[in-house]
């Protein structure tokens, strides 16, 4: 089977050529796990770019991206396949009159009547290039789920009892994500290439939001990203603020025309940074000074 | 691969293992194989390949980064403390087999054997900060008897305050549709599905968050509170467990699957901040950042604590309040509850206890009788 890229350097190129500004350590797990046909599990603070990360290589590829996502209560129904219901009950009333018991019955559990849901769509899925399978968030799912996976990202291949097993086509690409609200099993982990994603280093922050903002002035850019590291330094917000609140901070200010950040502007906008009331109530008494880089301000609570 | 590099390959797998970061055989088998498809990697690459394919959790990134400088390299700190280290003798330690040499790209000789201790002094070094008072404790574990009332104690526990749905389903008003005792009930109307009755699942399980004073004033207790502990971290396994005492640390990958005089010796040989001051509210802080996303209103927060501090009230109160309205369920297990003239009149608890749903004595999982009297029906509408 063909190997989707020829090295490292040629992942970080791609995603590159998807805006997505890469880490080299990134790039080698993406290369590992696109070569060993691994499911990549991907952790980190929550808005540093886990999912960007299949979004990017499914566009940089040009396949499908399929995506799964994950939240309390998800089963293999909703997940893998299901019965379409109401049609196969619709086909019995029309049909009961005509057709014998059991042809009626082989009918109503035909490919016909199958919906599939993403994982079945990704095995089934016949594409030039395997797909992208992105299964996000998969902390929020139970444990039981997770001990469903295990089959299919082992051997990638499901049962159905009425028709049989399906193996894959072409193996898919899979990026599973995790914000860690709880430990995922250490059986998933094993057959799992791992990588942790981190804030990135304010020059990577600042390249990010040169390439995803138009209009961003430089030192607009700098002021943000010191802004940003000093905030992420801080040990007792409530929550730190990632990548993804940095851009849409950005965009913000870019849309009021702002050249500088000034302590009036980042209390008017800091919404886009803070998302909980008691960080909000914590950038009075000098805090914010001291976040803008002003040394003679006090620092944070 | 040669044999010489597929040797070396399995005695820092090992060396992983000594320090309790749990390689398996399949995940040497991936870095074997990430290795061949990198060709010939650079020191980074290899490095990156090894983090990649062998450590599935970022809490043991720093530990692990330091055995790799150990055993592929020459890190000056490290190689220093082990030369230090190595050149005692030890009567009666396990060696760890050889093979510390770097892969044939060439580089400078790593060590030339790590053993058991080596490597705990390493995890030692590198994980916990020297302000803490360094000192491992010969702890001694509870009799096996009360461990098994512990761990049913603690099975009890964990229906009581359960908040995660589980794997069943119960009839109800709201939920999905139970199409399968909706085609069963239609046998009654000669297959007319005349109603389509409701389902939503059980609450059966918890997750749950420990934190363990390890204190001076907790001290005596420590071999009691680790049986404890480890009852709890193994009720469930989406549990766990930090110890604090000026500091916080997060001991559960040492409590995880591992049988109970294994997780004694570890924690005593390993583990090194026994007794020594309390800082609550700075724990408590700790926790708040570091289990932000980690903490809300499925988790049961458990604290086993007896309330000693000598850190800052207002900001134990304050991180009280945060750790309240994210939590699902505050307790708090003091191991003086279970006194008949009991009053909560130390400071930290005084100031924690507005923010507690319940405050238990640590004897609730030692028996039946108590668990019933202090777990009635109260904790029903709590949880």
């Amino acid at each position: 089977m063909a190997v989707p890229f020829e090295s490292v350097e040629a992942v970080l190129d791609a995603l590159n050529g998807q805006e997505y500004i890469a880490e080299r350590d990134l790039a080698l797990a993406v290369y590992l796990a696109t070569s060993l046909r691994k499911p990549l599990l991907v952790e980190g603070e929550p808005g540093c770019g886990k999912t960007e990360i299949a979004k990017a290589l499914a566009a940089a590829l040009g396949t499908e991206l399929i995506r799964l996502q994950c939240y309390e209560g998800l089963d293999a129904n909703a997940a893998l396949y299901e019965w379409d219901y109401p049609k196969q009950l619709l086909t019995i009333r029309i049909q009961e009159r005509e057709k014998n018991p059991q042809a009626l019955e082989r009918e109503v559990f035909s490919e016909r009547f199958l919906l599939e849901r993403p994982l079945l769509h990704a095995l089934r899925a016949d594409g030039p290039s395997p797909p992208v399978l992105l299964i996000d968030e998969l902390d929020r799912a139970d444990e039981e789920f997770e001990g469903f996976l295990l089959e299919i990202l082992s051997d990638f291949q499901i049962t159905v009892p009425e028709l049989g097993t399906i193996r894959a086509r072409t193996i898919p690409i899979v990026i599973i994500t995790s914000n860690r609200t709880r430990e995922l099993s250490d059986a998933l982990k094993r057959r799992c290439l791992y990588l942790y994603i981190g804030y990135p280093k304010p020059e990577k922050e600042l390249e990010i939001l040169k390439r995803k903002v138009p209009g961003l002035s430089g030192p607009l850019g700098e002021q943000i990203c010191s802004f940003m590291a000093r905030v992420r330094a801080g040990e007792e917000w409530a929550k730190r603020p990632g990548v993804s609140e940095s851009l849409d901070w950005a965009r913000g200010l870019v849309a009021l025309h702002e050249p500088n950040l000034t302590p009036s502007l980042v209390r008017a906008t800091a919404g886009f940074v803070f998302k909980e009331v008691e960080d909000l109530r914590a950038l009075e008494g000098g805090t914010l000074e001291s976040l803008l880089g002003n040394p003679e301000a006090g620092g944070p609570r | 691969m040669g044999p010489s590099a597929s040797r070396r390959l399995v005695g820092f797998c090992r060396t992983l293992r000594h320090a309790g970061i749990s390689v398996t055989i399949g995940e040497e088998l991936d870095l074997s194989w990430a290795l061949l498809t990198l060709r010939d990697p650079s020191p980074l690459d290899f490095r990156n390949a090894c983090r990649v394919t062998l450590l599935k959790d970022p809490d043991q990134g720093a530990l692990f980064d330091a055995l790799f400088d150990a055993y592929w390299s020459r890190d000056a700190a490290i190689q220093e403390m082990l030369e230090d280290e190595l050149s005692r003798p030890r009567p009666g330690m396990t060696q760890v087999p050889r093979g510390a040499e770097l892969i044939e790209a060439g580089g400078p000789e790593p060590p030339e054997e790590l053993t058991g201790a080596d490597v705990a002094r390493a995890v030692r070094a590198v994980l916990y900060s020297s302000d803490a008072p360094a000192r491992a404790r010969v702890l001694r574990g509870i009799e096996r008897e009360r461990l098994r009332e512990m761990q049913r104690r603690a099975r009890h526990l964990r229906r009581r305050v359960a908040t995660l749905p589980g794997r069943r389903f119960r009839a109800a008003a709201h939920g999905d549709v139970d199409f399968r005792m909706a085609a069963r009930r239609s046998l009654r109307y000669a297959g007319e599905w005349v109603d389509l009755p409701l389902r939503t699942r059980r609450f059966r399980r918890t997750r749950l968050l420990i934190v363990w004073d390890v204190s001076g004033s907790m001290e005596e207790r420590h071999g009691e509170d680790l049986g404890l502990v480890y009852a709890l971290q193994r009720m469930s396994r989406t549990s766990r467990t930090f110890a604090f005492g000026t500091d916080l640390y997060e001991i559960t990958p040492y409590l995880r699957a591992q049988p109970y005089p294994t997780v004694v010796a570890r924690m005593s040989s390993l583990f090194t901040s026994w007794g020594g001051g309390t800082r609550i509210g700075e724990s408590l802080a700790k926790l708040n950042q570091e289990c932000a996303s980690w903490i809300d209103r499925h988790t049961v927060v458990l604290i086993l604590s007896d309330g000693w501090d000598v850190g800052n009230l207002d900001l134990l109160r304050r991180e009280m309040t945060r750790l309240r309205r994210r939590c699902g369920l505050l307790l708090w297990l003091d191991p003086n509850a279970a006194d008949s003239d009991f009053r909560p009149e130390v400071a930290g608890l005084r100031a924690a206890l507005p923010y507690v749903d319940l405050l238990l004595s640590t004897e609730v999982l030692s028996s039946a009788r108590t668990f019933r009297r202090e777990l009635g029906p109260s904790l029903t509408s709590l949880a």
